[in-house]
């Protein structure tokens, strides 16, 4: 799963990165708390979140996330913006709530990964 | 890669350096918050070191950057690289912890609502960083907690970080 697919599907906004769309979905991770996300999210997650300052960049690249998804018309702060740019990291906006956005980013990736073994 | 079991501070003292480094961390602003660790990983990443020890050590001084930047006044991240270890410090100037135990705990946390609205200050820093990456020392003077809080410890935090290379 590359980030463009989940891009066209959802019909993303690209605010930033636009040239690391290629880049391989391994997974996902939902928070708002830095800290949680720090900890627990993995590298090649696409993260999900509300948060729009400047540290979220930050933890995406620290994190080495696919890029960052924000929810329900959240747009990054304009320092966000900015470091994001330079770093590279993609942000992408959306007007759904984040209830839908990850329920439909979880059935590509899961969809792709095949059926649960253990259902 | 386990982080160390009886390893002490004069242990890692006789190891000869092949890299050293103090990183200043300005302390009241999350403007910065995070530089130092993507350089501290951009450098053990060229320094061809092993995946998981850089995704740990990032971790590491991140959280302890973000501590920096809610609570102290300044800091600094001290880097030592040896062909045995890689060792994190964190060093800060700041009020100091009334009670040590309780915020090791997860969940418990002094953070004011702009530190929470941040995403920050959820109480999971410190407890991470004891439970998973067991720190070799932590040090902070106990602070009255009727000591005014315009009083500033020199080192009011000190901690050391070590992750084994071999």
């Amino acid at each position: 799963m590359h980030l463009d697919d989940i891009v066209r599907a959802l019909d993303l906004r690209v605010v930033s990165g636009e040239e690391r769309l290629a880049a391989e979905v391994r997974g996902g991770y939902v928070g708002d708390l830095l800290s949680d996300v720090m900890a627990n999210s993995k590298e090649g997650d696409l993260w999900i979140t509300r948060q729009i300052h400047q540290n979220i960049i930050a933890v995406a690249s620290l994190k080495d996330h696919a890029g960052i998804i924000l929810i329900q018309g959240c747009q990054p702060a304009a320092d966000t913006l900015d470091k994001a740019r330079k770093e590279g990291v993609p942000i992408m906006v959306t007007d759904m709530p984040g209830f839908e956005v990850i329920g439909r980013v979880y059935n590509m990736i899961a969809g792709k990964k095949g059926p649960d073994p253990s259902a | 890669m386990a982080v160390w079991k009886g390893l002490t501070t004069n242990v890692l003292s006789r190891e000869t350096a092949i890299y050293e480094n103090s990183f200043p961390v300005e302390g009241g602003t999350y403007e910065n918050a995070g530089h130092v660790s993507s350089q501290i990983k951009a450098l053990l990443k060229r320094m061809k070191i092993s995946k998981e020890v850089v995704r740990r050590a990032a971790l590491v001084t991140y959280e302890s950057e973000i501590n920096i930047c809610s609570y102290a006044r300044s800091g600094k991240i001290l880097l030592r690289v040896t062909p045995e270890h890689v060792t994190i410090e964190a060093i800060d100037e700041g009020q100091g912890i009334v009670d040590i135990e309780l915020a090791m705990q997860e969940g418990y946390s002094t953070a004011t609502d702009k530190i929470r609205e941040m995403g920050f200050g959820a109480g999971m820093g410190w407890d991470f960083v004891t439970s998973r990456i067991f720190p070799i020392s932590f040090v902070s003077p106990r602070r009255s907690a009727k000591a005014p809080i315009s009083r500033w410890l020199l080192v009011s935090i000190k901690i050391l970080m070590a992750f084994s290379l071999i």
